[in-house]
């Protein structure tokens, strides 16, 4: 992580505050274009907090406060007021629990599609199918679009969700937790999904598995408290870490 | 514990749990049976005079043969008028209370107001349009009522609105909005929909409420022996109708009374019928 020339995304020194109680204390970090970063650290530490203050879903809630800078493309996305719906495009988001829409599978992708792009049924059809194709969901599903998103089963629902994140081509796709609710099965699916999408996103996962961490992340990055640990390339993290607390909970020592 | 200090106390446990079950199932059964009484008693009174000339005739005077035509006419127009303006308003507002409003002082003021107004009693609606609107015209009127009506019909829309919308869960608000989604289409094509088995179920519970009040009305459309086209004249409805021929010393008003409480308490019936099964489906 040594050259931010190349970062899609770089954090610098973000405070992020609750009211009274402060959830990430002077986190930085970058986040490099087309390559994923798993971020570890046991429950309360603040992944998640971070992950929602990439797209400022944080704002759909009142009494929090930012200060540092969080620079997409260069730009000081925590300065951005107004509409933030461009951002959240190009920032998109997949969460713990699978959220399709209770709308059809093909509605689910074309729904938000279309709010941004005019697009005629063939042409729609196509970018369905192709989003489809490339959360690897298209063949259980290509028979049966007209159903409804929430019949299916918990791991192609999360399928489904990451179909409809990639399909309004974002920049960036966050991960939190996306298999924790699922099956080894289904979680191995994700993954391999995952180090597919590599190719064309800056992707940040949020994982509790360090197997998973360790399978599909270029980066890891530790965190505890709210602080930004350690990070670094994976293999780096996992076998030699530098500080101890990273040694700890790797190996187990509390978490 | 020894054992049988184990089985003493899980008996003891056994004995409160039939007592109170006792006590459920008995409040239960005492309703049942008050609402089996009313609609026995109804069907008794009213099933006799139930013919078709209820629907073809006017209310007549006493001693000859007559409907409730006019009354029946002056309900449904009076209702449908009411709840066409009270359901978007009320759509409109427990929206704003349970999407927008959630973290405001505004709203905390809105929803007490609204409770306020769901547990007012109805004769206080009714002179409050009297005042507002038979005073300053001059006359009472089908208008007058149908805005008394939706006085009635708005608080009770606008909180199963808010209760239903609340039911939709965060993640899926979360998940629009981090699709980039503008807040008010989330509303309008996820919040919405999948609330709207409910939020009908509000609006059919509205004007099960409403087809059966009385006070409000009159105040307001009074009532009108004659079959009126214009909701401009004095309109007659089914409540206050009974009221009347049900006070009257007329073996034959009386009679017709009891016709038009059996059809109000058959369509209110059918009504609250409708909505648990919208309700049901919804699973
Ligand atoms: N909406 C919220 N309001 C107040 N405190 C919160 C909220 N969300 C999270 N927190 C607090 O912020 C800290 C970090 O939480 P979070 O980012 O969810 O951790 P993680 O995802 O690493 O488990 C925790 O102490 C948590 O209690
Ligand atoms: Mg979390």
């Amino acid at each position: 992580m040594t050259q931010p020339a190349s970062a899609k995304i770089s954090v610098r020194n973000l405070d992020f505050h609750y009211g009274a109680n402060q959830a990430l204390k002077s986190v930085c970090i970058d986040f490099p274009d087309h390559h994923v970063t798993s971020l570890i650290g046991p429950s309360g530490c603040g992944k998640s907090t971070l992950l929602r203050a990439i797209n400022r879903i944080c704002d759909l809630y009142p009494g929090h406060r930012t200060s540092g800078e969080i620079l997409l493309d260069g730009e000081n996305i925590l300065r951005r007021h107004g509409d933030l719906t461009a951002l959240r495009a190009k920032v998109g988001m997949v969460f713990q629990k699978p959220t399709p829409f209770p709308a059809s599978i093909y509605d689910n992708i074309a729904f938000p599609v279309g709010l941004r792009r005019r697009l005629r049924k063939p042409e729609m059809d196509e970018v369905v199918e192709r989003a489809l194709r490339r959360a690897a969901l298209w063949n259980e599903v290509k028979d049966k679009l007209k159903t409804s998103g929430l019949s299916l089963s918990g791991g192609q629902q999360q399928r489904l969700c990451i179909a409809r994140a990639i399909a309004i081509e974002p920049d960036v796709l966050l991960l939190d937790e996306p298999a924790s609710a699922l099956d080894p099965i289904s979680t191995a699916q994700i993954d391999e999904l995952i180090w597919e999408l590599r190719t064309n996103f800056c992707i940040i996962i949020v994982t509790h598995n360090l197997q998973q961490a360790a399978r599909i992340g270029d980066s890891t990055a530790f965190m505890y408290l709210g602080e930004m640990v350690e990070c670094g390339p994976t293999d780096a993290i996992f076998s030699n870490p530098q500080e101890k607390r990273t040694q700890d909970y790797i190996t187990g020592r509390f978490g | 514990m020894s054992r049988t200090d184990r089985f003493a106390l899980s008996a003891r446990r056994r004995w409160r749990n039939r007592i109170l079950m006792g006590l459920c199932g008995g409040a239960a059964a005492t309703a049942l049976l008050a609402l089996a009484l009313i609609l026995w008693r109804l069907i008794l009174g009213g099933g006799a005079a139930l013919s078709w000339d209820i629907l073809r005739l006017t209310t007549p005077p006493p001693g000859s043969k007559g409907g409730l035509l006019n009354p029946i006419l002056g309900s449904l127009a009076m209702s449908g008028a009411g709840i066409a303006a009270a359901a978007p308003l009320g759509v409109l507002a427990g929206t704003y209370l349970a999407e927008y409003g959630r973290h405001e002082r505004l709203a905390h003021a809105i929803r007490f107001i609204n409770d306020i107004l769901l547990s007012a009693p109805s004769i206080i609606i009714g002179l409050f349009v009297y005042s507002l609107m038979v005073v300053p015209m001059g006359h009472f009127s089908g208008w007058a009522g149908a805005l008394a009506l939706a006085l009635v019909a708005v608080p009770v829309i606008v909180r199963t609105t808010e209760d239903v919308l609340r039911l939709v869960p965060a993640s899926l608000r979360e998940a629009a909005v981090a699709l980039g989604i503008p807040y008010w289409r989330f509303i309008v094509s996820v919040a919405w929909r999948s609330a709207r088995v409910g939020i009908l179920t509000g609006i059919l519970l509205a004007v099960a409420r409403i087809s059966g009040e009385t006070a409000p009305l009159l105040f307001t459309a009074l009532n009108n022996q004659f079959l009126s086209s214009s909701m401009n004249a004095p309109t007659a409805s089914l409540p206050v109708v009974i009221f009347q021929f049900a006070m009257s010393p007329y073996a034959d008003w009386q009679e017709l009374a009891w016709a038009g409480a059996l059809l109000i308490s058959a369509s209110v019936l059918l009504l609250n019928i409708c909505a648990r099964f919208l309700a049901r489906r919804r699973r």
